[in-house]
C-alpha cells in the first residue's frame, strides 16, 4: 500500500505481509491462473512506478531531493508453512528491484515479527540464491542488515520489531502519517477484503480513478512466456 | 523533470555526464546517480545495468505507467487537497494520493514476504550525496 511520507518526505510502502500470505496466497494465484507469475510482477513494477512518482511528487512539496523509499513490512497473522510460488515471486520481486530501482531503500522495517523470525530466516537463505545470501547479514537478533552485491556503501538498515514496534516507527514517521493500527494518528480504515474477487473489484476501481486502464486486464500488460526482470 | 537538483561533486557529476553520454539515457541527473552509487561509481557497470534496465523498460512496457511530476496531488486536485505547512497533502488529516492507498491489493502484495526474508536489495551510499532536508 502506498500511505504516507516518513519526516523528510520519503514515500511509504507499507506492505502487510501477513495479510498477504497463506490462504490469500494461494486464492490468487488461482485467480490469476497459469500466468500469475506476470501478474505479481506487473503489480510490483506498477507499484514501484507509483513510488516513483510519490517520490517526484514529494520532491516538489517537500523542497529537496527524494530518492528513496520506506518499507514497512506488516508480518502479523503469517503462517509459516514455506510456498514456492511465494518465495518465486520473493526472488522475482527481488531481481527486479535491484536490477531496475537500485539504491531507493531508506530503511525497512519489519514488524510484528514473531520470536522465531530468525529460525526462520537461518532456514529460509539457504534457499536464496547465494548472490542474494551474500548482500544479507544478521549483525544481532533483533538487527539485519543488508550489503548490495559490489557496493562498499553504507548498507541498508533493516529494523526486526517485536509488537511493541510504534515508537521505532515514530521516531522516522510523523504519527499522522500512520494509521492508528500502526501507532499513528491518520484515521484511515483499511478495506476488509473477503475474497480474491473483492481484492480484484477494489483494485479495478483503484485503477480506474488513476486513470490507469492498461492495468485493467486481468493478468497485468505483461506476456506470458517473455523472461521477467 | 524536477526542479530540485541533487548535490554532489564535480567528479561525481562527470561521472553521471559520463554515464548519459554513453547510454543515451533521459532520465534526470539523480536516476542516473543511483545507478551509479549501487555500482559503486564504477562508470562500465553503472553503463551497462542502465542500458539493461532500458532495454527492460521498453521491452514489458513500463514507461506507460508514468505519470505527471503532479500526478493526482497536482493542482487541479488542490481545491479537496489541503496542504500542511510541513508540506504532506491530506484529506481529514489523512495523507493521500486518493486512490492509491488501496492500489495494491493485501491479498497479493508482500507475499514474497512470506518467508520472513527481508528483501535483498539496495544499499545507501556511503558519502550521501543528497541534502535531505
Amino acid at each position: 500500500m502506498a500511505l504516507g511520507h516518513d519526516k523528510q518526505g520519503r514515500p511509504i510502502h507499507l506492505q502487510r505481509a501477513g495479510v498477504a500470505s497463506g490462504k490469500r496466497m494461494a486464492e490468487a494465484c488461482a485467480y490469476f491462473g497459469r500466468e500469475w507469475q506476470q501478474a505479481f510482477m506487473s503489480r510490483n513494477i506498477f507499484f514501484q512506478e507509483l513510488q516513483a512518482a510519490r517520490m517526484e511528487d514529494a520532491t516538489q512539496r517537500f523542497g529537496h531531493l527524494v530518492t528513496q523509499q520506506v518499507v514497512i513490512m506488516d508480518m502479523a497473522g503469517m503462517s509459516f508453512r514455506p510456498d514456492q510460488r511465494a518465495l518465486t515471486i520473493f526472488r522475482d520481486f527481488a531481481g527486479m528491484m535491484s536490477r531496475n530501482y537500485p539504491e531507493t531503500l531508506y530503511k525497512q522495517f519489519i514488524i510484528n515479527a514473531p520470536r522465531v523470525f530468525s529460525a526462520i530466516w537461518r532456514i529460509v537463505r539457504v534457499w536464496l540464491d547465494p548472490n542474494t545470501r551474500e548482500k544479507v547479514r544478521y549483525v544481532r537478533p533483533r538487527h539485519t542488515v543488508l550489503r548490495p552485491p559490489t557496493c562498499s556503501s553504507r548498507p541498508v538498515q533493516v529494523h526486526v520489531l517485536g509488537s511493541t514496534f510504534a515508537p521505532t516507527l515514530l521516531q522516522h514517521i510523523d504519527a499522522h502519517q500512520l494509521p492508528v493500527e500502526y501507532g499513528g494518528t491518520s484515521p484511515y480504515k483499511f478495506p476488509v477484503v473477503k475474497s480474491i474477487g473483492e481484492g480484484e473489484a477494489l483494485w479495478k476501481a483503484a485503477v480506474q480513478e488513476f486513470n490507469a486502464p492498461e492495468l485493467l486486464s486481468e493478468t497485468g500488460w505483461m506476456a506470458a512466456p517473455t523472461p521477467l526482470g | 523533470m524536477s526542479s530540485v537538483d541533487f548535490v554532489c561533486s564535480e567528479e561525481q557529476a562527470a561521472l553521471v555526464e559520463q554515464v548519459r553520454e554513453q547510454t543515451g539515457s533521459a532520465e534526470p541527473r539523480h536516476v542516473l546517480m543511483r545507478f551509479l552509487v549501487a555500482r559503486d561509481w564504477d562508470t562500465g557497470a553503472a553503463v551497462k545495468q542502465l542500458a539493461a534496465t532500458m532495454r527492460w523498460r521498453e521491452e514489458h512496457k513500463v514507461d506507460q505507467h508514468r505519470r505527471p511530476t503532479q500526478g493526482l496531488c497536482g493542482k487541479d486536485t488542490s481545491d479537496w487537497l489541503s496542504s500542511r505547512p510541513d508540506g504532506h497533502l491530506v484529506v481529514g488529516g489523512v495523507e493521500l494520493w486518493p486512490a492509491l492507498r488501496q492500489m495494491v491489493l493485501g491479498n497479493h502484495e508482500g507475499a514474497w514476504i512470506f518467508f520472513g526474508s527481508p528483501p535483498p536489495f539496495f544499499g545507501q551510499p556511503h558519502v550521501t550525496p543528497f541534502s535531505y532536508g
